[in-house]
């Protein structure tokens, strides 16, 4: 808020005194306070500015007087346009994965008034899974999109709400922390930053050109556009071979190219790719050039074994990228939390960043284990680190 | 505000779902064509977008002139809808 001279007359032991005192400091506004018991001449200057009027609080903001206002009238006396949209929360999550989701479950069955921002989709990369079968409590699996949407919905049933914005920044202000959106600007006690990871590009000539037009980063929104195609996955992981399995219910045949010389994944899912008979593994491989005709759709990818040194095309009506993940800090640049080399967010043992009041958890905290079942154990944990921590405050 | 906004979604697409509840917070009116239910629509999306991917999202203005985007993107969504 723009600061304004403020004066106010009170009292240590008068409730509305405090109140409006606490207001003043969470807004950051500066005010000369004047203590009515300790001299005649303070309650003779506030009576000469009141009509005689002998209640506390009584404000004298630039010369305009206020008796005992409440907190909307003192936003509106204290009112600048440029700041007025500031939407004050307890606890605002960056992200509204399976991490913000478990801590908004936790944090607003307390009462902690709990906003979750998000830019995307609400359940995050977990969401995008086709099927997540190491989710305790699923002895069958469960789809990625059905668990989002059922962390979601518990976590409204308490009160959470979800709000879709993009963070473009974050600010420390002492107890209060500005968060600087795509909808406006929000204040909040405590910060948890859980933004997850997001799927890694291969910068490969043709892969942003043939972007929906052969080249796709999300199997199960995507893959029904190849029911009897060509394939080809990109990535040795947990995800090329979960997307890839799914993938082989559309696609003739996959050719599923990978960097290294094995597969990094779960002994299940490497079965499952070794047993099917639309899956050929091409080890040692690299991805060097999507190809396809301008402006129409991919035809082939250029791919090297690295062991031979020889180069050849395997034609393909599609290619899906899935060769690991990068946090999503960006938006953190200037706000002074801090991030180690491969850009994740450092914690101490209780979640919190070396900024007091923003913590973090998921797949975006370094040393995160990139699970979902641990994203939601994390949030947990956060939620119980920030009621502490908004207890502290007070 | 925009005159028309169509979406092209799947069932398990979660982009999908995440540009339906924007629209729905923005109070956008939308058309939705699922192509799980209408299978018949795919081939057309390809035609008419150029596109093999959901969610699609043709947004008309009042001018006639026709703006398409593929994927979930909120920033070039709010600018094309004025909202």
């Amino acid at each position: 808020m723009a600061q304004k001279n403020l004066i106010i007359y009170g009292a240590h032991w008068c409730p509305d005194s405090q109140r409006v005192k606490h207001w003043l400091g969470e807004h950051d506004v500066n005010y000369v306070w004047k203590n009515v018991d300790d001299s005649q001449a303070i309650v003779d200057e506030m009576l000469s500015k009141t009509d005689n009027t002998n209640l506390i609080p009584t404000l004298d903001i630039d010369g305009t007087i206020l008796v005992n206002p409440s907190d909307d009238e003192l936003a509106a006396a204290l009112h600048e346009p440029e700041e007025a949209e500031i939407n004050y929360h307890d606890v605002i999550t960056i992200g509204a994965g399976p991490t913000a989701l478990a801590t908004a479950i936790y944090t607003t069955r307390e009462d902690i008034d709990t906003v979750l921002l998000e830019k995307g989709v609400v359940g995050g990369l977990a969401a995008t899974t086709d099927l997540i079968e190491n989710y305790p409590g699923f002895d069958e699996g469960v789809e990625g999109l059905h668990l989002a949407q059922n962390l979601q919905k518990q976590a409204e049933r308490f009160g959470a709400l979800i709000e879709l914005a993009e963070v473009s920044s974050i600010k420390d202000e002492g107890q209060y922390k500005k968060i600087i959106t795509s909808n406006g600007t929000y204040g909040a006690r405590a910060v948890l930053i859980a933004t997850g990871s997001d799927y890694k590009r291969l910068n490969v000539p043709g892969e942003t050109e043939f972007y929906g037009r052969g080249v796709h980063f999300c199997a199960t929104c995507d893959g029904a556009f190849y029911r009897d195609k060509r394939l080809v996955v990109v990535g040795g992981g947990n995800s090329a071979a979960q997307e890839g399995m799914f993938l082989t219910k559309f696609a003739s045949h996959i050719d599923m190219l990978v960097r290294g010389d094995h597969l990094k994944a779960s002994e299940v899912l490497i079965k499952k790719i070794e047993s099917s008979d639309k899956i050929t593994v091409h080890f040692n491989t690299t991805t060097d050039e999507i190809l396809g005709e301008e402006g129409k759709f991919v035809t082939g990818v250029r791919a090297t074994d690295k062991q031979s040194g020889e180069s050849r095309v395997i034609a393909t009506d599609g290619v899906f990228v899935f060769v690991g993940l990068n946090p999503n800090t960006a938006f953190l640049a200037d706000s002074g939390v801090k991030l180690d080399e491969h850009g994740f967010v450092e914690t101490d043992r209780t979640l919190q960043t070396n900024i007091s009041g923003i913590f973090c958890a998921g797949d975006v905290r370094a040393g995160a284990t990139q699970q979902i079942a641990s994203a939601v154990g994390e949030g947990a944990t956060a939620a119980l680190m920030i009621r502490e921590y908004l207890e502290e405050i007070g | 505000m925009a005159k028309d906004v169509t979406i092209y979604t799947s069932n398990t697409c979660a982009y999908c779902h995440a540009a339906k509840e924007y629209f729905k917070q923005k109070d956008v009116t939308y058309t939705e064509i699922n192509l799980d239910e209408q299978p018949e629509a795919r081939q057309q999306l390809v035609e008419l977008s150029g596109q093999m991917a959901v969610p699609v999202i043709l947004i008309t203005q009042e001018d006639g002139s026709r703006e398409m985007t593929v994927g979930f993107d909120m920033p070039k969504l709010a600018s094309a809808l004025g909202v």
